[in-house]
């Protein structure tokens, strides 16, 4: 028995080849995407941390604001939980290429090779420095002017210091090409000389650096090892760490700001002694000196001991020293790969639906249509007495093949090819090893036996119900569905109006009930994932627009130091009111607090404004669906959107602000305002006062500027970035630029969901219309033989298919706003808030697609039409 | 003066496999306006072939023929779809109509492609359906269903009107009244009309019959006086 029943099989499969290739491939195609989209994110996210583990990317990073010395570093070391410490040198510095000069980041290498080597740089080609004036270099970045090995590098410091008090020689020579693990994406940061921006980065041997304290600290922790990057265990593990290292970080910055101190007092001291010695002096000589030479010295005592008083006033304001204990998330490469993996990863949520509803239905359809042709086989095997669930077998077989094949295809292709595509576009933006390929064995099995499930599950459905009718009936060919009234034609009003052919569309349509909705629902998921695609790309792609160009209407923004004096702050005020392209400025004071509402608290950036009228000229408050602008008042706080929804804030609620540990200043919301990127939280400069007690210290000014070219903006910001206490200047269009290239990742996942509506929708519609083609082949014979031409045989039977993709369309525009609107809210990470709108144009392509890919599936199906034999057809018994 | 149709030495080969089989083998035949004729002969004998090519549904690979002075077996596929549409009505055994259309609308998909046809609803009632203009196929008997399918043919008001065994799967009463529906409107339209039959007892009804055999004509006799159909019986 088994052999007939596969040679019958295998019969079957090469008669209704179009049918079995439908039901493989929408399994093949659905596993595709679906495996694919779901294993980049983890493809990607596994990549990333091998490459931190294999090249030790810290876990901590200390700054300070005074560097640190040896004590600090011992003190550290005796942390518990620490597996590898490096303290490290770096300093910014120019190199010229051609007439352009950019600015470097030129770390230390140490000369240890345990785990206190953190942030290996990952050799490409050459070797590593091994003796002074050696330097590497990266690959990317610098684009056409890529340094080749045993070309030589020459350094400037950017400002009127010497190099060489900070390196021991001003000339490398390029020893090796490397990646970091520190700088997965483009960006480098930013830089207090040139024009603040960071190019490219180099590492040279620690021994070549001069510097009396190192800039930074790299830590590894000791129990992060096992685990992955990017997941929540690895963020709590860390955790008792970054507590001992904010301990340290305390006790430490104290006893330094001590020393400092004490360092000072001594020096003036030593000061105040060596001018009462002089004084002293003076007193005895004094009268064998000239009145000339008498005025000058007392000019020089009164100078002494002005500069002494103000060496202790100094010291008075000594700023207090500073320790920040950073983690991997301030690095920026680091949250935006992750950020693009987890979009990759939100996407993966909408297809197991749409495929597996369009699986369920051609598998439906095709196996439907199958048994309907066999009814006269099923009836002669069922009068044989064979056992029903022989007679099933049979089409569970086929399908089960059709969807074990189509779901190995599927596999192959999505845990290998489809996170290769999506890794090699991101290669444009994130520099990392090549990818690895994982291959979940459970997934995999899962995945496959889903696809079985559905389609044998479908084939046993449709044969039971043709098995349940009498053998004698099945022993007759299915009579074809006899015509009926449809509910239109009760309605002469519409119906006397309607055109013949459009009469009998309209007829069509109701009497194929089941392909009306198999028709629907298919078009509806193709419509809905191009809605999904568009809709990402309008409310990713615009906040940039949005964020730099209508919140943001300034052009430039200058941040300076923290502990500026007042003429310092001055100084940089009148360098930014002489700009030849100046209009106007505001200052603002920009730090980071804690807020929150009951239980829910977040941080963000208190920003206040020192001419609350003159803000809206400089950034937009208003709210984003009404557009109504707010006025910032002395005893109100505004909120940024996201910032409101993570807390839960609405307009009219009290939220707290913490100041420290303890205090809690309750303050009232009065506006929500639109706005993409950070949290926000504005307030008046009096309501800071009135909270703070004391009067707001700005440290950014925004400035407006008249239309500048990109030249100007370099010459611009080497003029400001060189005035002491600038830390740093952006332009908004430059910002602007950045986040738009990050952005457009989204591109490619707009297009891959373009490409997997097309191929849904080519099989939904080319296995509906097949069908509705073969089952009606004498009725479009008779109207050949009637004499209608091509063109109207196609319109007669295509009007329907026209008719049922547009609802379907329709349809599918608003499942695809639910879907998108989900999918968006998955997608969106914590510090940022996409656009919330779907541009109406963006509906309207996603219909015109869905209408292309329909017309050309029956462009293909035309042929079909066209070598309908009238004669062979209409001999056939009806 | 040259024939109404004017068929000359048509071939029709099939290839199954290795096989030719000569389905029609050198057909001639000539045929007048408004002549009622008769094709007969055995089973498998090439009567629908021929009947098929000369209703331009099926293209002969030998011979030549004209219809109305027009050489149809020189016709592209547009131009043989015109020559159906415009010149050729037929009627089939198993009717074929559009199940999903009621009788009167089985008509009007006829006529709304042709300029010089007739009423829907006049043709009907000619065949003696007004009152199942609204019934679906489904609804209506065999004999009905022929009737429509013939005032389908009838209402595109077509030169020639070509009958495949029309009352092969109807009861003798009904046939017999399909037969004299198309041999009225032979005689009151003076429209040529063309019926296969394997009824060799209906041949006096005709005014020329044309027996075939083995895809060949065995004779050709000329009815000086066709009997009309009522009286003939068998
Ligand atoms: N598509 C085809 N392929 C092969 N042979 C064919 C085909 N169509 C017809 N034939 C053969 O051509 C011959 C003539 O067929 P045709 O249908 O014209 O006969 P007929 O006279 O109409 O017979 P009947 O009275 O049974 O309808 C037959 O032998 C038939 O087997
Ligand atoms: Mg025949």
């Amino acid at each position: 028995m088994g052999k007939t029943l596969f040679k019958d099989i295998f019969r079957e499969i090469k008669k209704s080849f179009s049918r079995f290739i439908a039901i493989l491939a929408i399994i093949a195609i659905g596993i595709t995407f679906f495996v694919g989209i779901k294993m980049t994110c983890p493809d990607m996210k596994i990549t990333a941390d091998q490459y931190f583990k294999d090249n030790r990317l810290m876990d901590f990073y200390l700054v300070s604001s005074v560097g640190f010395n040896k004590e600090d570093i011992e003190s550290i070391k005796k942390v518990d939980g620490i597996k590898g410490i490096m303290p490290s040198y770096s300093i910014d510095a120019m190199i010229d290429i051609e007439d352009t000069s950019y600015v470097v980041k030129i770390n230390s290498l140490p000369n240890t090779n345990d785990e206190n080597y953190i942030n290996r740089p990952l050799l490409v080609s050459g070797r590593l420095p091994t003796t002074t004036g050696e330097c590497v270099i990266e690959k990317s970045n610098f684009k056409e002017n890529n340094f080749e090995i045993g070309s030589k590098i020459k350094l400037t410091s950017g400002n009127s210091s010497n190099i060489l008090d900070n390196v021991s020689t001003d000339e490398f020579i390029v020893v090796g090409i490397v990646q970091s693990p520190l700088y997965i994406s483009k960006e480098r940061g930013t830089s207090v000389i040139g024009n603040g921006k960071i190019s490219t980065f180099m590492i040279i041997q620690e021994s070549d650096f001069k510097l009396p304290v190192y800039n930074g600290i790299y830590i590894t922790a000791s129990n992060s090892e096992g685990s992955f990057a990017y997941t929540d265990e690895y963020d709590n593990k860390i955790e008792s760490l970054r507590k001992s290292l904010e301990d340290v970080a305390t006790v430490r910055s104290n006893i330094r700001y001590e020393d400092i101190k004490l360092e000072a007092n001594i020096i003036i001291q030593n000061k105040e002694s060596e001018l009462k010695t002089a004084q002293a002096n003076f007193a005895n000589v004094s009268k064998y000196l000239t009145l000339n030479q008498k005025n000058d010295s007392t000019q020089e005592f009164a100078t002494a001991e002005k500069e002494i008083q103000d060496a202790k006033d100094k010291i008075g304001s000594l700023p207090k020293v500073t320790w920040h204990v950073l983690d991997r998330k301030m690095n920026v490469g680091y949250v935006e790969y992750e950020n693009a993996a987890d979009r990759m990863d939100a996407i993966s949520k909408v297809f197991p639906i749409i495929f597996v509803l369009v699986a369920i239905l051609i598998c439906f359809t095709s196996i439907g249509r199958l048994v309907d042709e066999q009814r006269i086989y099923i009836g002669t095997m069922k009068a044989l007495g064979y056992r029903k669930r022989f007679i099933v077998l049979k089409y569970l077989i086929y399908a089960s093949f059709a969807s074990i094949i189509g779901g190995i295809i599927g596999i192959l292709i999505g845990f290998t090819a489809f996170p290769s595509f999506f890794a090699n576009a991101y290669s444009a933006l994130y520099t990392l090893p090549k990818l690895i390929l994982q291959f979940d064995n459970t997934f995999a099995i899962l995945v496959m036996i889903a696809a079985v499930l559905v389609t044998s599950l479908s084939a046993i459905t449709v044969c039971y119900e043709t098995l349940m009718q009498n053998t004698a009936s099945l022993m007759v060919v299915k009579a074809p569905k006899p015509g009926k009234i449809i509910l239109l034609e009760r309605i002469p009003f519409i119906w006397n109006r309607l055109k013949f052919t459009h009469k009998v569309t309209a007829r069509n349509l109701f009497r194929y009930k089941s392909r009306f909705f198999m028709t629907v629902v298919g078009v509806a998921g193709c419509t809905a994932l191009l809605l999904v695609g568009f809709a990402l790309k309008d409310s990713i792609g615009t906040i940039g627009t949005k964020q730099f160009g209508e919140i943001y209407t300034y052009q430039m923004s200058v941040n300076t130091k923290d502990g500026l004096s007042k003429s310092e702050y001055e100084n940089i005020s009148n360098l930014i009111s002489n700009i030849p392209n100046y209009e106007a400025k505001l200052n603002l004071l920009l730090k980071s607090i804690d807020i929150g509402l009951g239980s829910k608290e977040s941080s963000c950036n208190i920003i206040v404004p020192e001419d609350t009228k003159g803000i809206n000229d400089y950034i937009t408050l208003h709210d984003r669906v009404s557009q109504q602008k707010y006025i910032l008042s002395d005893n109100e706080v505004i909120l940024t959107e996201k910032l409101a929804n993570v807390i839960g804030a609405k307009i009219g609620d009290d939220i707290y602000i913490k100041n420290g540990e303890k205090d809690k200043y309750k303050v009232k919301v009065s506006g929500i305002t639109e706005n993409y990127l950070l949290h926000y939280l504005y307030m008046s400069p009096k309501l800071y006062e009135n909270l703070y007690l004391i009067k707001p210290e700005y440290n950014q000014i925004d400035v407006k500027l008249t239309a500048l070219e990109d030249s100007q903006k370099d010459i611009i910001s080497k003029s400001i970035v060189s005035s002491k206490g600038v830390a740093s200047v952006t332009f908004s269009n430059d910002m602007l630029k950045t986040f738009v290239e990050m952005i457009n990742t989204v591109n490619y996942v707009v297009l891959i969901l373009i490409v997997a509506a097309a191929l849904l929708s080519f099989i939904v519609l080319y296995t509906l219309t097949n069908i509705n083609i073969s089952e009606r082949i004498r009725e479009i014979a008779t109207i050949k033989v009637l004499g209608f031409y091509e063109k109207e045989v196609s319109s007669y039977v295509y009007r329907e298919n026209l008719i049922l993709t547009l609802i379907g369309s329709l349809f599918g525009l608003i499942l695809g706003f639910y879907l998108a609107k989900f999918v968006i809210g998955t997608a969106e990470v914590e510090m940022l808030m996409f656009g919330r709108e779907i541009y109406p144009m963006s509906f309207v392509i996603s219909v015109l697609l869905t209408l292309v890919f329909a017309w050309f599936v029956n462009v293909v199906l035309l042929k079909k039409i066209k070598n309908i034999n009238m004669v062979e057809a209409l001999k056939t018994v009806e | 003066m040259n024939k109404f149709i004017e068929f000359s030495d048509i071939k029709k080969t099939y290839k199954v496999g290795d096989i030719e089989i000569h389905a029609v083998n050198g057909v001639t035949f000539s045929i007048d306006k408004g002549e009622f004729v008769i094709i007969a002969g055995p089973s498998g004998a090439g009567k629908s072939t021929v009947l098929n090519i000369l209703g331009g549904m099926d293209a002969s690979d030998g011979g030549n023929f004209f219809v109305n002075e027009k050489e149809v077996s020189k016709l592209n596929q547009k131009e043989l779809t015109t020559y159906r549409r415009n010149d050729i009505g037929f009627v089939f055994q198993f009717y074929n109509l559009v199940q999903n259309l009621n009788a009167l609308e089985n008509v009007e998909l006829a006529t709304e492609i042709c300029k010089k046809s007739f009423d829907p609803k006049t043709i009907l009632e000619q065949v003696g359906l007004i009152d199942r203009l609204y019934n679906f196929p489904s609804q209506l008997s065999g004999g009905e269903q022929q009737r429509v399918s013939i005032a389908r043919a009838l209402a595109k008001n077509p030169k020639l009107l070509l009958c495949d065994e029309p009352t092969g799967a109807l009861d003798y009463t009904t046939g017999k009244s399909i037969l004299k529906l198309l041999q009225d409107t032979c005689r009151t339209t003076g429209m040529t009309v063309i019926v296969i039959t394997h009824n060799l007892a209906i041949t006096p009804m005709a005014d020329k019959v044309i027996k075939m055999k083995n895809g060949k004509v065995e004779s050709i006799t000329i009815n000086e006086t066709p009997t009309p159909v009522e009286r003939i019986e068998w």
